[in-house]
């Protein structure tokens, strides 16, 4: 207790190095605080940019699609299929795609791209595209009949290439299943600008019935989009989906925790069946995207150990000379009677107390921040003259919005809390060690 | 921890306070060895009001402080209250000087953030002593040395005269067996010296604390009841003063 009142008024006796110190713990815990919730939020942006447009959490491909994306390598789907998806605990939706490489345009200019055949409402429910709906309309969920054109809905990027917009016209050429070539007329219904650019650049969404027509692909899919409740837990999903259907999995942690990431890559077309579905999360489909991740992870904690290890610094600094200043009254107090022990004490309560105080200013600061930016979001993309930015081949636009987890608001106070301890470590152990009589006398 | 009463152990009541027979202490400096002490008998039996009287150098902060167990002597052996001290660790010796012990030192006695008042009662706090009966002693010293009404302030409103003082009172709050006092009132002028002086021998004589104090100063060493004369390291005489 009186340990504790002659820290409290030392620190309050030297308000400059008291108010230094504290401000930069409090920088430090700030600053943590806001990179967990920051990163938290990029991470998100990052994952959910990659997969919510394009690929959905998880996806089921023919083992051959999987290894080696050709037309003809299909599966049959049927409502019962996308039903026991639908049920699996952490399925939010599903949608069944073909997937079409062709040639795409007018007379003056076509593009080679990818018509996505989907069903319009379950493709809406399970990727937020029909929501991204810039010019025109979505795709109507009944498909208009012969003669009438097929509709498409293009991304933004292609139908800028083409020079179209809803009401032009276009022709479309396809490999299909049988090796023959798809050839089709369509109507341009509208124009979709999404989160991910790269995606917008390439793709044009067609009904899956005029797809399928296409490609000689009757009642078949290429590729089932899941979408799931937890980004982050997509692969226990997938590993439930899997034993749903009795599919096999790739990318499903065997048991909890450990994810077999590393693990050398599956060869191409192993023995199995090549025609067997299977199951993938995300952090499967987008390695790039998943290791990304897991390296800045690991590059974040270089990161904060040098944030702490400067703060430990500062504060092992304002200890060591606040005791060396005191070295006298610290001698009296010991020849009165004080024992060593409660010295040492004296000195790490000091400390820690400076430590708390900084990591409660800072994570009040920090937060304040991480709220913020979770609800106006940070612009990244007003870093680049694009107006964009890329980050491992997914282009981004908008903002990241910060997320507010418990481990960002106590993660750093209470490292820091640790922290003050081990620097008040040394300057009590010195101080418990003084020998008073010299002390006293100016020898020591 | 045990609360010293002014009833003394039977095995020194009527002897010596303090004995010390054949006490050296030699301090190595670099490959120099420096004597401090060279063979000091002495006695000081309980209720004394003695100074240790000597030039600078001549030894006396390295007496009182083998008698305070703040440093052990290189040979020799030093009893204190009936307590063979010459070999305690360093946590039983704090114990020994919270219990047995009051210290007055020349400067940095006073705890800066602290008040008059919390300075006086850090011995009993140290004790565990609970706050009431901290109160019941540390006023009454207060009041005796005419500080009652400062006892707020901080040591830097206080004047040096007036800091001592502070630092008597929280000698005396655990009513120790002795009181030692290292050049006390060398920062002193002459007037105050003689006024901290006369307190402690009124506290002297009222509460019946032993008091050992070194100090160069005539003024101060008039004030005695007994002076002990040392000259580099050994004692060369000590003479009685009759009260006046
Ligand atoms: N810690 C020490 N190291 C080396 N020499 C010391 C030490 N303490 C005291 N001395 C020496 O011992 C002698 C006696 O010192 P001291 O007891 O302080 O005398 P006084 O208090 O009478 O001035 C002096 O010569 C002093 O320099
Ligand atoms: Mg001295």
């Amino acid at each position: 207790m009186i340990s504790a009142k002659i820290g409290f008024r030392n620190l309050a006796r030297n308000r400059w190095r008291s108010g230094l110190t504290l401000g930069g713990i409090a920088l430090s815990v700030a600053f943590m605080v806001w990179i967990l919730g920051f990163m938290e939020g990029w991470m998100g942006t990052m994952v959910q940019g990659a997969t919510a447009v394009e690929t959905g959490q998880v996806q089921i491909h023919t083992r051959a699609y999987a290894d080696n994306p050709r037309v003809y390598r299909s599966f049959p789907t049927s409502t019962e299929v996308l039903r026991t998806i639908a049920d699996v605990d952490g399925v939010v939706a599903v949608s069944p795609r073909v997937k079409l490489n062709g040639l795409i345009g007018h007379e003056e200019k076509s593009q080679v791209g990818r018509i996505l055949g989907v069903d319009p409402s379950m493709e809406s429910e399970t990727t937020p595209v029909s929501s991204a709906i810039e010019e025109g309309r979505w795709l109507q969920q009944s498909p208009p009949v012969y003669p009438a054109p097929r509709e498409v809905v293009l991304g933004a990027g292609m139908a800028n290439q083409l020079r179209v917009g809803p009401g032009d016209e276009l022709v479309v050429f396809v490999e299909a299943a049988d090796g023959s070539m798809g050839n089709d007329l369509l109507e341009v219904v509208g124009v979709v600008r999404t989160a991910n650019t790269a995606v917008d650049r390439m793709t044009a969404y067609m009904h899956i019935e005029d797809a399928r027509y296409l490609a000689a692909l009757e009642g078949e899919a290429h590729e089932l989009a899941i979408k799931t409740e937890r980004l982050l837990e997509a692969q226990a999903t997938a590993g439930l989906i899997a034993s749903a259907l009795g599919a096999e999995t790739r990318g499903v942690p065997r048991e909890s925790g450990e994810t077999d990431a590393n693990a050398p890559p599956v060869p191409e077309l192993e023995e199995g069946d090549p025609d067997a579905l299977l199951v993938r999360p995300w952090q499967e489909i987008l390695p790039s995207i998943y290791q990304m991740l897991t390296i800045s992870k690991s590059s974040n904690w270089v990161t904060y150990l040098l944030i702490y290890i400067v703060a430990a610094i500062g504060l092992l600094n304002t200890q060591r000379m606040s005791a060396l200043e005191r070295k006298r009254e610290f001698g009296v107090l010991m020849a009165i009677g004080m024992r060593p022990r409660k010295m040492f004490r004296m000195i790490l309560t000091e400390s820690v107390v400076l430590g708390t105080l900084g990591g409660f200013i800072g994570t009040a600061l920090g937060l304040s921040v991480v709220w913020y930016h979770a609800t106006a979001g940070l612009d990244l993309a007003m870093f680049t003259d694009k107006g964009e930015f890329t980050v491992m081949g997914v282009a981004f636009t908008g903002k990241i919005y910060a997320i507010l987890t418990p481990v960002a608001a106590l993660q750093p106070i209470l490292v820091m809390m640790a922290v003050a301890f081990l620097a008040g470590l040394w300057p009590a152990v010195k101080s418990a060690r003084l020998d008073p009589a010299p002390t006293i006398a100016g020898r020591q | 921890m045990s609360d010293t009463s002014h009833t003394a152990p039977a095995t020194w009541r009527n002897g010596a306070l303090i004995r010390l027979r054949q006490i050296t202490r030699v301090y190595q400096e670099g490959s120099l060895e420096v004597l401090a002490l060279r063979g000091v008998d002495l006695d000081v039996a309980e209720g004394e009001f003695s100074a240790l009287a000597g030039p600078s150098g001549s030894g006396k902060t390295t007496l009182l402080n083998i008698i305070g167990v703040l440093d052990h002597p290189s040979s020799g052996r030093v009893e204190v209250a009936g307590q063979d001290i010459g070999r305690l660790t360093k946590g039983d010796a704090a114990d020994f000087r919270l219990d047995n012990v009051g210290f007055i030192f020349q400067a940095y006695n006073l705890v800066p953030v602290l008040t008059a008042y919390e300075n006086a009662e850090f011995t009993l706090l140290l004790r565990g002593v609970p706050v009431a009966e901290r109160k019941e002693r540390v006023m009454p010293l207060l009041d005796k040395v005419g500080l009652a009404d400062m006892k707020d302030r901080k040591p830097h409103e206080l004047s040096g005269g007036q800091q001592q003082r502070i630092a008597v009172v929280r000698a005396l709050a655990t009513q120790p067996a002795i009181v030692l006092a290292d050049e006390p009132t060398a920062n002193l002028d002459s007037d105050t010296s003689a006024g901290l002086l006369d307190l402690m021998l009124e506290l002297n004589q009222e509460l019946k604390t032993t008091f050992l104090f070194s100090t160069h100063d005539p003024v101060v060493i008039q004030r005695a009841r007994r002076v002990i004369r040392l000259l580099d390291g050994r004692v060369t005489g000590t003479e009685a003063i009759a009260a006046d």
